[in-house]
């Protein structure tokens, strides 16, 4: 205890060359009361109590010179441990001995050096602290844990993020469109084609023919006219005007005023809807359409043309199918002016509206297969799975028959997902309805004869009967 | 095919910054968990022996800090900090293992559970150390800047930040460690 007082001065003045009176003042005065309290005035006392051989000592204060001075007179070890930091000597010898006279050397050299040093008694300390835990050794397979362990939490980490990312996202994006879909008219139909064909890409791309580009065409005048209207109906009653004087296409004014006044169809009101396809004419071409009716007791207005998608099921090679929309001079003529379909139609109760279709068969099947229930057999079905199976897929052009005919869209997400490698089903193309307002398909139909794949050509909504 | 080149060849230029791509980052961080494991895990072993009061949760501890470490993309990217943020969280941990013992849990789940038998030497030799024993003595907070200070060689502005103290309260804890230690060391010798 006789060194104690002496080297906690030896710590402190060290500290105190850098801020002393604030630091040590403030904090610890309870704990160190001899040394502290003084601080102050720490120098001068320190030095007279700790070291009264430190005669030499004293004078460093007057010339910061005279610093070597003292040095040699203590032992060696003091000095040395002052300009190098790892001096063996001091340390091995252990605090505790050494401590008491190094103490009164390390404040000098300290008040020299500020920081860059430690004095031997830190130094001391450092290496004793470093060889107490020298003979630890990681264990022999820490690093092939760790090595399967940080993959492993970061990959944890990725699915908290993914996971959070996902419900902002539902938050941000879903709540907001509950209420603008249920609301707002929907948004031009510019972006129904792209999501359309899209949604059925790998049939989409490699056709570059001219069906697509008549169609983007078609959508991009759609979309100015949906904008026209958009504007107009988001404005209320002083934009109205717009919307007919727009494009002024469909001549259904009495409705356009109606639909400023109608809200959106929502989807539980579109719920009810119908498909059907009828027979393949002489190139093969099948004619059907949606219809899907107001079941709601309120009127409503059906905003943009909904999405229509084909899955092409069976048949080992995807063939591939494109749904464009209708424009004039299209290889389906049988669906009518274009110009007829409404982009806001407003139903009343009980009023439907219908999206036809033509499917329109490519390639060598032309002539076999459009027939619903007839060619199956013929070996020019490029389905080798199916070729085995021949009763199969007979028993499949019956399905697709019934199928086809018209099938209520009840299981409109089922039918439109079903797995493409449909058993011994001969090809066939599935076509689902999407209305606007509904996040899933309400109707669907089978068609048979996509060997080759194909083209659908759609109409926008039209008034039902 | 697109993909992998990318990854990889960023990944050995660069062999330690692992951000923009996965593969990359898989690849780098392999490379740079064992660079740091070789050049740092021993001394944050004892960092880690040295903090806490009892030895056999030192692994645990830097293991749980790698594992955080370097599973925080972010943290690696910068290879040069990576020491710092392996300390801090040796700190961390070892405060919440403190904290954790003193409510009498159970720390970290055990990842390697022979970890105590294979260097049981050197961990038995520790508690016998008669340094470790007077470190235990100090009160955390003195410990601790001692040992940031004297065994991982951080200047006191470091210490300051790792603790997030004052400078001035890392220099009274450390003088007044140092003074205690004497005393510990003295009264025990």
């Amino acid at each position: 205890m006789s060194a104690a007082p002496g080297r906690p001065e030896g710590g402190g003045q060290e500290r105190s060359g850098n801020g002393p009176e604030q630091n040590l003042p403030e904090q610890g005065s309870p704990a160190q009361n001899p040394s502290e309290p003084d601080s102050p005035e720490r120098e001068a006392p320190e030095r007279d109590s700790s070291a009264p051989g430190r005669d030499a000592g004293r004078p460093r204060p007057d010339g910061s010179s005279t610093q070597q001075q003292p040095e040699p007179s203590r032992a060696p070890e003091a000095a040395e441990p002052a300009q190098s930091a790892p001096v063996a000597g001091a340390a091995s010898d252990g605090p505790a001995p050494g401590g008491g006279a190094d103490a009164p050397g390390g404040p000098a050299e300290i008040s020299l050096d500020d920081d860059a040093g430690l004095n031997p008694e830190e130094e001391a300390l450092r290496r004793l602290l470093k060889d107490s835990v020298d003979d630890l050794e990681p264990s022999p397979d820490s690093l092939d844990h760790l090595r399967r362990a940080v993959p492993a939490r970061r990959a944890h980490r990725r699915q908290a993020v993914v996971g959070g990312v996902a419900a902002t996202l539902v938050a941000v994006v879903g709540v907001p469109a509950l209420f603008y879909g249920g609301v707002v008219p929907g948004i031009g139909d510019d972006e129904h084609p792209l999501t359309a064909s899209s949604s059925h890409g790998e049939t989409h791309g490699p056709e570059g023919d001219s069906g697509d580009n008549r169609g983007k065409g078609h959508d991009k005048d759609k979309g100015d006219k949906s904008h026209d209207k958009d504007k107009g109906g988001k404005g209320g009653g002083d934009a109205h005007p717009s919307p007919s004087g727009g494009p002024g296409q469909d001549g259904a004014d009495p409705d356009d005023t109606l639909s400023a006044s109608a809200p959106s169809c929502g989807r539980e009101q579109l719920s009810n809807a119908t498909a059907q396809a009828g027979a393949p004419d002489g190139q093969g071409t099948v004619y059907g359409s949606f219809t899907v009716t107001n079941s709601s007791s309120d009127a409503c207005t059906v905003d943009g043309s909904g999405m229509v998608n084909a899955s092409v099921q069976g048949g080992p090679e995807r063939a591939r199918v494109t749904v464009v929309d209708h424009t004039p001079g299209d290889a389906a003529p049988g669906l009518g002016d274009p110009a007829a379909a409404s982009d806001d139609l407003v139903l009343r109760p009980g009023q439907a509206y219908i999206v036809k279709f033509a499917w329109v068969p490519q390639g060598g099947c032309n002539g076999n297969a459009p027939t619903p229930d007839g060619s199956q057999g013929d070996p020019e079905v490029p389905d080798p799975g199916a070729g085995g199976d021949g009763g199969d897929s007979s028993n499949g052009g019956g399905d697709g028959g019934g199928n086809g005919g018209t099938n209520p869209g009840d299981g409109g997400a089922g039918g439109g997902s079903g797995e493409p490698g449909g058993g011994g089903e001969d090809t066939s193309v599935v076509l689902t309805h999407t209305p606007e307002a509904s996040g899933q398909p309400v109707a669907q139909t089978r068609l048979q004869g996509g060997c080759g794949g194909g083209t659908v050509y759609r109409t926008g909504v039209l008034r039902g009967e | 095919m697109i993909a992998p080149w990318p990854a990889a060849r960023p990944a050995r230029l660069h062999g330690q910054r692992g951000d923009t791509d996965d593969a990359m980052a898989a690849g780098t961080t392999v490379d740079h968990l064992t660079e740091t494991y070789r050049a740092h895990y021993k001394s944050l072993l004892g960092l880690a022996a040295l903090l806490l009061d009892d030895t056999a949760s030192c692994e645990d501890v830097v293991q749980e800090a790698f594992i955080r470490v370097h599973s925080a993309r972010k943290r690696v990217r910068d290879p040069e900090k990576t020491l710092a943020y392996l300390r801090q969280t040796v700190v961390n941990l070892s405060r919440s293992a403190l904290r954790r013992r003193i409510l009498g849990l159970k720390l970290l789940s055990k990842p390697m559970p022979d970890m105590a038998s294979a260097e049981e030497g050197a961990y038995e030799q520790l508690e016998r150390d008669q340094l470790i024993q007077a470190m235990r003595g100090l009160q955390r907070r003195q410990r601790e800047v001692l040992v940031l200070r004297y065994f991982a060689d951080m200047t006191e502005a470091q210490v300051a930040e790792v603790l997030g103290l004052s400078l001035g309260s890392v220099k009274a804890y450390g003088s007044r460690g140092i003074a205690a230690l004497r005393t510990a060391m003295e009264t025990t010798s």
